[in-house]
Order: structure tokens, then C-alpha cells, then sequence
């Protein structure tokens, strides 16, 4: 058979043997790697278990959808357990796993039910994309993803994670990295996974400041010069992030139509050549230049707008708030509208919308769906910190070789090694000198009050899976 | 009549089958206007007053729609006003025993008054039930009543005072515990926050503020103003957030580990929420259990009777549009776009032809518009290729976008048969950079939109216009504004609620002038063997009622004219 051919090539080159396709590798990568057992824990929400609240046929309700190679979408599938679902992705092994939500009865009957046929139960899920931020990032557009706009999915995470522990009470959070250009996040409180179409549109519209572009601007909902208390904690992530990080990855005042446009949000023409004033002279006078230029730029044009208030204030008689309100309000605007979270809405609105599942392989870049760490997502690197399906297998491949000499057996440990930089924040209880081990989130059992664990036998021998094994 | 003279027990007791709820009859207390309508009514009304009760509240309730989307910038209390004038209008004095009522106790005024507002609330919930029976057998007509009728209490209950909001919640809504002094105090600073960034007045902000802070003050001022204060006091719920999901959704409460702050005021939602899906329970349940509705021997008269009530329909309808002027397909579909498609349409055929893409929002908004206008799917699925074709081969087309068409037109899928998008759907989307969906008179800035009027010829002086509105944020307005611009006709009597009614609208002025044309030819020719010039004078003569009504701009009529009778004539001489 192909499949085991392509395991020998692997098998005997090494790390180091020839570099195989990504479509090449999936077999292998579905066989010993993906964890299906795991996903299916964690789907079942206990329901697998003997309790005695336990619904056996629950996650024979859940919808999987699978993308086939030539873009041929199979939908309504639904497995017995998953020993049923593992056979399903061997045989067909397709390029992409899409899960959907828990229907009133097994999908693949749905035309036994008619009407009564409907969607019970679904993680609320958010979908990020750097595609919506093609009008604010300078490093590139479309499907780029890089470690200058990384920042951006960064502060998205902390802003909706933070939003959804503190104000909606969420508890099980599960970040994950779309394996291409953005992020993936699913609440799986049993609370959240109830909500009905309108309360997910209502999360939604919470976190969504970015209300489309309108003459050239991107348009936030700053009502007044007053903020929701929502918002204004997430203002002040942006405000630090912004100068931190954003602002010099992305260069947004360095000179070119992005500044242009930057500037356009300045409400006064005359703050417009106050600020370019200011930033002639800051050129001037910026000595060995040890200040990143777009900061110093934001520096002098904060300042441009505080003066302007000042002057604005000061004025004798009644404050003209049509004049004062813009002013106050532009700096946040200019922030908002380029940092702040840009949902794609749809995925979040319905609970019946497919998304991509955990641990999938993007089929052109070959990177997996990783878990992310919402604690430690400004140090995750999009680009070479994510594992791809060839370097996972290349590792097996070594991994093998070594277990020939008298160590743990391959497989086991390669899966472990996945979860170990996969699934998210750390367990010190789990911690081997110098590994990255971490454990997994925790989404809280339906009908059984325990936690689900990943069970990684050997865990403290796990070493960080994206440096090459031991030899 | 016979049937009309023994009082017949159709109407009564086909609503006491619902059951359940007729064991909490007399617990509820009456509110004078208000009804969450959880009793059904039980007693015996002739067939007459039970059609004359629903067609009665059937107008109010269509009358109401149909000003809200005329006037969609007015304030609750116009809107409430215009409500108790349709009430006045429909209502008053419809129910048998009212007359009878009135004059019985004509001698003392608070005797008739009171004897009239108990036949109101009976006339109410009569007619809401009749109406509920005949809108609750399609998804269809079940989401309009409900939709209306949600309105209808909403403004009702916004409007109530403060003593009546808390009497009405203690009976609907006993699960809502009043946030305790303390904890009000922990979260006050926050909820000020909230509701200065949702520009609140002054002064409910400042009570909010004030809270807990002039006790000492009050002390000193004696038991007047404490009482003046408890009085004055805000009043704030804690609630799950899953039961305010419209507030969620707009920003406007406190959020605390999953808990809404909402104040006293905003509660109306809640309850709003509560009716409505009362209401809409009701619904489901008369259709699921439609069959045994009727009594037996009933089913003959009632049902029809019921059936035809939805027939009688006073909201305008496109779906006719699409088979009156069904000559629509992929090889004039340019030329019909140019010259009836509302600008929301125009421009995305126009970015269409010029990207040779539209994103999914502009797709299915054009997608869906063109299925009403009677495009046929492989047309429809002829034109996308067409449109997409250098960048996008026949293949990846099929692959990628034909599913989504034949969705549309209900052939994959659920099934589903969608329906074009009415300008409130369409004002209301949104897009990125990248998209030219939703409303141009919204989304365009003003040089653009003066541009793509200019292209639509528009008349100069309705541009403005209609730019002028668009910036006022009237956008329906402004979107009349350009179809009187552009068809050359004097101020329209309908605001434009859809791009299907623009489109008819266009067709029918269109056809009119074209008919008139062809007359007028048709006259020319069968009087003398006249030349081309007496032909087109003829044309002129033979006038055409649409345009003759815009008797002020006669210039640019006559230019109309001609051009109307120009395209005509090749088809008279055919």
C-alpha cells in the first residue's frame, strides 16, 4: 500500500530524508498523530462515560463535516464513538475536519426527522481572520500571516478572553491557531453551548466595535467621549499594545498612504499640519535615532491633540462639545480602529456554522491547528513556532531511530510530545527540567462534575517537540 | 341570517382547547391596555364580530407596519400616538355589546367609561387570538404577526409609568431580584460608566451617581427629603445576560460574571422578551395542533373563514414582480440593470463587471435580488459564470460558488426558498474595505454617490437631494429621492421599503410610457402615412398618465417622452 511506503521513506530518512508533500503525509500524520480519542473525550462532554446522567447517543449527534481533496465538502457525518470516527478520517483521510454542533438526532438520518431536525447544542465559537485587517496592516494582505501582524491576533485573544472570563462568566476557553491566518476560539461552558442564535448574536455585537468602513475610515461605535467600561478595558490593553508592539511592527506612521489615512481620523485640518509640523522637527532633533520613528510620531501627535484640548478648554464661555467631543475621542478612535478585534461575526451568530477542528493540518502550508495559550500568546510565532505535519513526522522518524536503541517506544511518545507544545497552560505538576510541558484546558463535564484531562504517560520525559529528539 | 342570529360557540371554544393556560384565568390581573395574552378568550361570539375583531386589528396592525417604515425616525411617543389613532380608527366600538354598553350606561360618565375599557381589553384579546389562530400556519406569516405584535406591546409597555412598570414585572416577572443596597454601592461607579457611554440624560445619571452618597446630607434636611430621596432612588435588577440579549447586545448594561446590571427602565426588553416568546410558543403550538383546533362540526365555516384572513393582505408584496415582467435573463440582464436597478443593485453589477468578483455579502445580495426579479437559476448560474470568467475558470466557479446559487434558490441544502433582501436588511449590513454590499447611500461617501447618480442620469437638483438625506441618514428617502430623479416623476406617495418595490416601480412607469408610446405611434400610423416628426409629435400627444401627472418639470419630461417613444417604435412597427 501507499500508505506504508510513504511510512519507510519517512522511517529511514530521518529528519533529514527527503522532504514529502503535506498531502503525502497526512495518512501517517492521521494514523499516529492526530488525537482523535482525545477530541472525542472532549466532544462527548462526559457523556461517554457510565454516569448515570450520561446520554450514550450524544456524540452520535454532533455533526463533522469533511473537505475531501479537490474541495469536496461532505457534510452531516456523525460517528458512534471514536473508534468510528478514527476509521472514518484513515479511510477517507480528508484535508480538513469541520465540526458542527449537536443536532436533536443523528445527522446522518436528518431526513427522517424533517423539521424536527434542528440544532441543539454548540460551543460558541469566534472566528479571528488578519484578512479583516487588510486596511490596517502594512507587511502584507490576503493569507500573509508573520510576526508583524501577530500582535494583532494577540491582543484579540486577550481582549475576548478576558471579556468572556470577567463579564460573561465563561470558564472553558479554548484558543486555537487556524493554521493559516488567524485564530479560532471555543467556549465550551454547558452554558455557552446552550445559547440560542440570538444571545450568540448578542456576544457578539458585545465585542464588536468595528461597524465596516465608511468614507475611507474604519467606523467604531465611540459613542460620546465616554466609554462603556467593556471597552474601556480593552482600550487599555490596545493603548499599551499599540505603542509596544503594534505601532512599530507595522509601521503605521511611517510615510506612505497608511499614514495618510491614519491621519485622516484627525478631526481639524489644522491638527493634521500641527501634527506633521511636530514630526518634521522630531526628525530633526531625534538623535542616533534609538526611539522607533513611529513612536516618536504617536508621541508628537498625542501631544498635537492634548494641546489642542487644552486650547479648546480654556476658551472663555460655554465648551463647544461638537469641537471638543472629536478631539477627545480621536487618539482612542485612531487605536480602535486599527487594533481592536475585527470578529467575523457569521461563524459567532449561528449555532449550526461548521468550524475547523483542533489539530487539523492546513493543506498548503502543512502548519497544525495548534492550541494556544491565551497567557503566553505574544510569544507564539505564527510563522516558524507552529509544528507542520512534516516536521512532526520527521521527528517520529527519529524518534524511531533512537528507540532502537533501547528507549521508549516511537508513537506513544511523539503523541505526547504533540500535546506537550499543543494543548495549553502549564502544569507545574507536569514540568520536567527544561520542557515546555503544559496541560490541556479543561472543558468541565456535562453530567459527570469531574475535569478532562489528557491522559500523557511519560509526560516528564517529554521534551519541547519543535527542538529535534534526543539522538 | 341564521347562522349570524344563534350566538355560536366557534370562535370561543376552539381557544379554550389550548389548554394549560385556562386554569390561570382570574388569577391575572386585567392592565387596562396591556395583556401578555396568556388567557385565551372563553365565550361565545357570532361569526360577524369574530371576522370584524381580527380585520380590525388586521389594519391596525399593517397600518402601523407600514408608517414605521415610512417614518422610521420618529420617537416612541409618535409612534404611540399613531397607534391609539389607528386603534380610535379600527377598534372603537366594534364589539356588538359595545353600543349596547355605551348606551345602557349613557346617564353616568364613569360607569360608561369603565363599561368601554372593559370591552376594549375583551375586543383585544379577542382579536389577538383570532389573528394568532390565522397567522400561526407558516414560518412565514407566524414571524410577521409576532413581529408586529411585539412591536405594539413594546411601545405600550415603554411608555407605562414607573408605579405601573413595577406592578406589571411583580406579576410577569418574579425571578428578577432587586440588586441589594450594598452591592449596588460596589457597582455604582461602574453603571455610571455604562450609562454616560450610552448618553443617558443628566439627570438619571446623576441619581445613579448620587447613590449612597447623600445619606448624611439627607439626615440633616429631616424626613422630607428622605423620603423625597427614597423615592428618587434607583432601581436596579440583576439578571442573567442570556434574558437581555438585545442590551448585550447594544452595550447598554453592566457586565459581571455573567450577570446584567439592568436598571428599572431598561427593563422593558425583558419583558418585551417574555411576551414574545409567549406569544410565539402560542403559535407553534395552534399549528402543531391545528388539526383539532376546530371543533368537529365548526371546520366547514371557521376555516376558511381563518384561512382567507392572511389572504387579505395590505402589505405590499414583490413576489408578483417576478412573473409580470419575467422576461429577465442573462443576455439582457445588463440593459435591464441599467435602466430600473436601485443604486444598491447597480453598483454591484458595476463592480462586478469591473473586479469580476463580488465578495459572498455582495453576492447574495445581488444573488437573491435577481431570483426575485425572475432570473432563473441556470441564468442566474449562466450570468455568475459570465461575470466571473477571466479570473475564476468555468471550473472553479462550479466548485466554488455554483452550490451557493442553487442554494439560494432553495435547490440544495435544507431547501429553503430565501427571499430577497428588503432595505432594512440591507441598510443594516455592514461590510469591510473589500466589500460593495449593503446600502450606497449609506456606505458611498458623498463624491462617490454624486457619481453614481451622475451615471444613472439622475436629475442634478434630486442628487442633491438625495445626497442631503443620505447625509441626514434618511436612506430609503434618499433612495426615492434618485428614483424620481432618474424616472423623471413628481414626489412618489411610497418610500422605497425594498429593491424589488424599485424595481416594479421602475417596470410598471416604464411599461406605462411604452404603452402610451406605442399607442400614440400605433394612432399616427393608422390616421395618415405621417412623417417621423408628426409620429413622435403624436407620441407627445398621446400622453402618458404617469408622466402627464409631472406636470413641473416639463423639460426634462419631454426629453423622456421621446426617448420612451423612440424605444417603442421599432416595437410598433413589428
Amino acid at each position: 500500500m501507499a500508505d506504508t511506503s510513504k511510512k519507510q521513506r519517512l522511517d529511514q530518512g530521518g529528519t533529514d530524508g527527503p522532504r514529502i508533500s503535506v498531502q503525502e503525509a497526512m495518512p501517517t500524520y492521521y494514523a499516529k498523530l492526530f488525537p482523535t480519542q482525545h477530541m472525542v473525550k472532549w466532544l462527548s462532554y462526559g457523556n461517554d462515560s457510565k454516569h448515570a446522567q450520561a446520554d450514550s447517543h450524544f456524540f452520535n449527534r454532533r455533526e463533522f463535516c469533511f473537505t475531501l481533496q479537490g474541495d469536496i465538502f461532505v457534510r452531516y457525518q456523525a460517528f458512534k464513538d471514536g473508534a468510528a470516527l478514527q476509521e472514518a478520517i484513515l479511510r477517507r483521510c480528508p484535508d480538513k475536519i469541520d465540526i458542527g454542533p449537536v443536532y436533536s438526532a443523528n445527522p446522518m438520518d436528518r431526513h427522517k426527522f424533517g423539521v424536527a431536525f434542528h440544532p441543539e447544542e454548540r460551543e460558541l465559537v469566534f472566528d479571528i481572520d488578519l484578512t479583516d485587517y487588510d486596511d490596517v496592516r502594512t507587511c502584507g494582505s490576503g493569507g500573509h500571516i508573520c510576526g508583524k501582524c501577530w500582535p494583532l491576533m494577540s491582543v484579540a485573544v486577550k481582549i475576548i478572553d478576558k471579556g468572556l472570563r470577567d463579564e460573561f462568566g465563561f470558564k472553558h476557553i479554548l484558543w486555537v491557531y487556524s493554521g493559516r491566518r488567524g485564530i479560532h476560539c471555543w467556549v465550551c461552558d454547558p452554558s455557552a453551548r446552550q445559547l440560542s442564535d440570538e444571545q450568540r448574536s448578542a456576544v457578539a455585537s458585545w465585542f464588536a466595535m468595528y461597524k465596516g468602513h465608511e468614507e475611507g475610515k474604519a467606523r467604531v461605535a465611540l459613542l460620546g467621549g465616554n466609554m462603556h467600561p467593556a471597552v474601556e478595558r480593552a482600550a487599555g490593553i490596545l493603548r499599551s499594545a499599540w505603542v509596544q508592539t503594534l505601532l512599530p511592527a507595522q509601521q503605521l506612521l511611517e510615510d506612505g498612504p497608511q499614514c495618510e489615512a491614519l491621519l485622516r481620523y484627525l478631526p481639524e485640518e489644522g491638527l493634521v499640519e500641527t501634527v506633521r509640523k511636530k514630526w518634521t522637527e522630531a526628525s530633526r532633533s531625534r538623535n542616533a535615532g534609538n526611539m522607533d520613528v513611529n513612536v516618536v510620531r504617536w508621541r508628537a501627535l498625542e501631544e498635537a491633540v492634548n494641546e489642542r484640548v487644552r486650547e479648546e478648554r480654556s476658551k472663555k464661555g460655554v465648551v463647544n462639545f461638537k469641537v471638543l467631543g472629536p478631539l477627545e475621542r480621536c487618539v482612542d478612535e485612531i487605536i480602535m480602529a486599527h487594533a481592536y478585534p475585527r470578529l467575523d461575526m457569521e461563524v459567532s451568530k449561528k449555532m449550526n456554522h461548521l468550524l475547523k477542528a483542533p489539530f487539523c493540518v492546513h493543506p498548503k502550508t502543512g502548519k497544525v491547528c495548534v492550541p494556544l495559550d491565551p497567557n503566553t500568546v505574544d510569544d507564539f510565532d505564527p510563522v516558524d513556532g507552529v509544528p507542520t505535519v512534516t516536521s512532526l513526522l520527521g521527528e517520529l522518524a527519529a524518534a524511531k531511530e533512537a528507540a532502537e536503541g533501547g528507549k521508549r517506544s516511537a508513537p506513544v511518545r511523539l503523541s505526547c510530545q504533540l500535546y506537550a507544545t499543543a494543548s495549553s497552560p502549564a502544569s507545574p505538576r507536569h514540568m520536567g527540567a527544561g520542557s515546555m510541558q503544559r496541560r490541556p484546558y479543561l472543558p468541565r463535564l456535562a453530567g459527570a462534575s469531574t475535569y478532562y484531562q489528557y491522559s500523557s504517560p511519560g509526560a516528564a520525559a517529554v521534551q519541547p517537540s519543535n527542538q529535534p529528539g534526543p539522538s | 341570517m341564521q347562522f349570524l342570529a344563534t350566538t355560536k360557540p366557534g370562535a370561543a371554544e376552539f381557544t379554550s382547547q389550548l389548554g394549560g393556560n385556562a386554569a390561570r384565568k382570574g388569577n391575572e390581573r386585567m392592565f387596562s391596555d396591556l395583556s401578555m395574552y396568556s388567557t385565551p378568550p372563553s365565550e361565545n361570539i357570532t361569526l360577524e364580530e369574530f371576522e370584524r375583531l381580527a380585520l380590525a386589528r388586521l389594519s391596525v396592525l399593517k397600518e402601523m407596519e407600514a408608517y414605521r417604515l415610512r417614518h422610521s425616525n420618529k420617537t416612541e411617543k409618535e409612534y404611540l400616538d399613531k397607534l391609539n389613532q389607528l386603534k380610535q380608527k379600527h377598534m372603537k366600538g366594534l364589539t356588538a355589546s359595545a353600543a349596547a354598553a355605551a348606551a345602557a350606561a349613557g346617564a353616568s360618565g364613569a360607569a360608561a367609561t369603565s363599561a368601554a375599557r372593559e370591552e376594549e381589553v375583551r375586543a383585544d384579546n379577542i382579536s389577538h387570538y383570532v389573528l394568532r389562530l390565522a397567522y400561526c400556519r407558516t414560518a412565514e406569516l407566524r414571524k410577521w404577526f409576532l413581529v408586529q405584535e411585539c412591536e405594539m406591546f413594546r411601545l405600550k409597555f415603554g411608555m407605562y409609568s414607573a408605579q405601573e412598570h413595577e406592578d406589571f414585572l411583580s406579576e410577569h416577572a418574579p425571578q428578577y431580584k432587586l440588586v441589594p443596597h450594598a452591592e449596588l454601592l460596589s457597582v455604582r461607579d461602574a453603571i455610571v460608566k455604562v450609562m454616560r457611554s450610552n448618553l443617558e440624560t443628566r439627570e438619571a445619571i446623576s441619581r445613579v451617581e448620587n447613590f449612597g452618597r447623600d445619606d448624611a446630607d439627607a439626615k440633616s434636611k429631616g424626613p422630607r427629603s428622605t423620603a423625597d430621596a427614597r423615592e428618587l432612588e434607583p432601581k436596579f435588577y440583576k439578571v442573567a445576560w442570556t434574558l437581555v440579549p438585545e442590551l448585550v447586545s447594544q452595550r447598554r448594561v453592566l457586565l459581571r460574571g455573567g450577570w446584567a446590571y439592568v436598571s428599572r427602565e431598561a427593563l422593558a426588553p425583558l419583558v418585551v422578551a417574555e411576551f414574545r416568546t409567549g406569544v410565539s410558543r402560542g403559535l407553534s403550538e395552534m399549528a402543531r395542533r391545528w388539526r383539532q383546533m376546530f371543533p368537529a362540526e365548526e371546520e366547514q365555516r371557521l376555516q376558511p373563514l381563518v384561512a382567507s384572513l392572511t389572504n387579505r393582505s395590505l402589505v405590499a408584496d414583490y413576489s408578483g414582480v417576478a412573473t409580470r415582467y419575467g422576461d429577465v435573463s442573462a443576455a439582457n440582464l445588463p440593459q435591464v440593470a441599467a435602466r430600473h436597478f436601485p443604486l444598491c443593485m447597480g453598483h454591484l453589477v458595476s463592480q462586478l463587471a469591473a473586479e469580476r468578483h463580488l465578495r459572498h455579502g455582495g453576492r447574495q445580495q445581488l444573488g437573491l435580488f435577481l431570483k426575485g426579479i425572475g432570473l432563473p437559476m441556470e441564468e442566474a448560474l449562466v450570468f455568475w459564470r459570465s461575470m466571473f470568467a477571466p479570473r475564476c475558470t468555468g471550473e472553479a466557479f462550479d466548485k466554488q460558488y455554483a452550490y451557493n446559487i442553487r442554494h439560494n434558490y432553495g435547490r440544495e441544502g435544507k431547501r429553503t426558498d430565501y427571499t430577497a433582501h428588503k432595505c432594512t436588511t440591507i441598510v443594516g449590513s455592514s461590510g469591510g474595505p473589500g466589500d460593495h454590499h449593503g446600502c450606497p447611500y449609506r456606505r458611498l461617501d458623498e463624491s462617490a454617490l454624486r457619481a453614481a447618480l451622475g451615471r444613472l442620469k439622475c436629475d442634478d437638483r434630486k442628487v442633491e437631494e438625495a445626497v442631503s438625506k443620505a447625509r441626514d441618514g434618511h436612506y430609503q428617502l434618499a433612495c426615492a429621492a434618485a428614483f424620481e430623479g432618474v424616472h423623471r416623476v413628481p414626489e412618489m406617495d411610497v418610500g422605497i421599503s425594498a429593491p424589488l418595490q424599485y424595481y416594479a416601480e421602475s417596470r410598471r412607469i416604464c411599461a406605462e410610457r411604452e404603452s402610451a408610446a406605442v399607442q400614440g405611434a400605433a394612432a399616427a400610423a393608422t390616421e395618415a402615412a405621417a412623417a417621423a416628426a408628426t409620429a413622435a409629435t403624436a407620441a407627445d400627444a398621446g400622453g402618458d398618465p404617469a408622466a402627464a401627472a409631472a406636470a413641473d418639470a416639463g423639460k426634462e419630461q419631454r426629453g423622456v417622452k421621446r426617448a420612451a417613444a423612440g424605444d417603442s417604435t421599432p416595437g410598433a412597427a413589428r
